[in-house]
């Protein structure tokens, strides 16, 4: 892009010093070209995140275990629908055609975090995703809310992060169900963690080492670095499974007082068995490709939404 | 096309190439004030107000309206479009 400033222009400088004295942005017309590029680029992954969430969790409508829960996740897929709805409707002032954007660009080109592009196999996997997953979302939203200089968006996520928390505890309510139900469903949660786990972990990026870009930290679109965020989410995730027994890949660290991860990210994944390979580390540049390209399930679960080719299946 | 691709009617859904956006507003209880809760673009009243409600739908408000943006004149940013787009 020409018109592009480098980082280090006096007017980019300006801005961020504005910011860090509390200034919040209203209007595109504040903006400079880099501030306006980090912002939309933020806004544009997690609409589109929303939107993936519709194919994993709408299954979840048809096998839920009794109505109260059908209910539930129905309101959550559309909240889901609503959230995306949200942040569609804020990209539009900068240009955005949502329907283009929705049903007519390549679905190869969405966006999408890994977590979220492998279908549930039944309700258990939809509630663990929900306990571990949403909470990872709900941890990134949340931050937003209560940093980003972007006025209009942080204000829009009020009703985003409000309706996510009930998205929360109801993947946790059901969790500690099928963990206490039978030893089967108990056997079924536990294999749920164990794939979805490293993947929610791996929701908030690479470690803060790794960053290059600190343009959103810099900015202040967000508040929290990848490592602080992860932290968070440990913090609620490892006392949750400790106190059930569910075993996970994480622990307290006495020495550091931090909670950490039993593994070094990035490591090798078997997408066709679902399983870990936490002894088979692989290169972060590797990594990259596996997210860029995506799961096998991704473009068909993208195209499904964008053709309605739902029919009577859908329920 | 199959016979199961969605078909997208621009004209009535989105009322031509020119996008409109409403404003919503709501007020939880006779106590609250009326308060800018987010935008919906629609072609229509009847429309945006369906798709208020849809999207909208976090609390049981007690009072729910929407307003075309391009009728909000703003009254402190001279100048500029209506601010409040959300909340």
């Amino acid at each position: 892009m020409a018109t592009r400033l480098k980082q280090d222009d006096p007017r980019e400088l300006a801005l961020q010093e504005r910011i860090k004295a509390g200034f919040k942005l209203e209007d595109e017309t504040e903006m400079t070209p880099r501030y306006r590029d980090v912002l939309v680029n933020t806004m544009h992954i997690a609409a589109d995140l929303e939107v993936m969430t519709l194919p994993d969790y709408s299954p979840a409508i048809k096998n839920s275990p009794n109505l109260e829960a059908k209910i539930a996740v129905a309101s959550a897929c559309q909240d889901e629908l609503g959230h995306a709805q949200v942040m569609y409707r804020l990209l539009e002032d900068f240009g955005y055609d949502t329907h283009q954007f929705l049903f007519e660009r390549e679905a190869a080109e969405f966006r999408t975090f890994q977590l979220l592009e492998f279908p549930h196999r039944d309700y258990i996997e939809t509630v663990v995703s929900m306990c571990i997953g949403d909470r990872a979302g709900y941890i990134t939203t949340t931050d937003l809310e209560d940093n980003c200089s972007f006025g209009p968006y942080a204000r829009s996520l009020r009703k985003v992060n409000f309706e996510e928390t009930f998205h929360v505890g109801h993947g946790e309510r059901w969790t500690r169900f099928f963990w206490n139900q039978s030893p089967a469903s108990r056997q079924r949660v536990q294999e749920a963690f164990d794939f979805y786990f490293p993947l929610a972990a791996a929701w908030f990026g690479v470690p803060d080492s790794m960053k290059k870009r600190t343009d959103q930290l810099a900015y202040k679109i967000r508040g929290a670095s990848n490592d602080e965020m992860r932290q968070k989410w440990l913090t609620q995730v490892v006392p949750f499974c400790e106190e059930l027994g569910i075993r996970i890949p994480a622990r307290f660290d006495e020495e550091t007082g931090k909670f950490r991860l039993d593994y070094e990210p990035p490591v090798y994944l078997d997408e066709e068995k679902r399983v870990w390979h936490f002894d088979r580390r692989i290169t972060w540049e590797e990594q990259f490709a596996i997210w860029k390209r995506g799961s096998v399930f991704k473009v068909p679960a993208i195209r499904r939404l964008q053709l309605e080719v739902w029919g009577k299946e859908l329920w | 096309m199959t016979e199961n691709e969605k078909r997208f009617d621009r004209k009535r859904e989105r009322g031509g190439t020119t996008p409109r956006y409403y404003e919503v507003f709501a007020r939880k209880s006779s106590a609250d004030p009326l308060t800018h809760v987010g935008s919906v673009e629609a072609p229509n009243d009847d429309l945006a107000q369906v798709r208020a409600w849809f999207v909208y739908d976090q609390h049981a408000w007690k009072e729910m309206c929407v307003v075309p943006t391009d009728a909000i004149v703003t009254v402190t940013e001279h100048g500029k479009s209506a601010k409040i787009k959300m909340n």
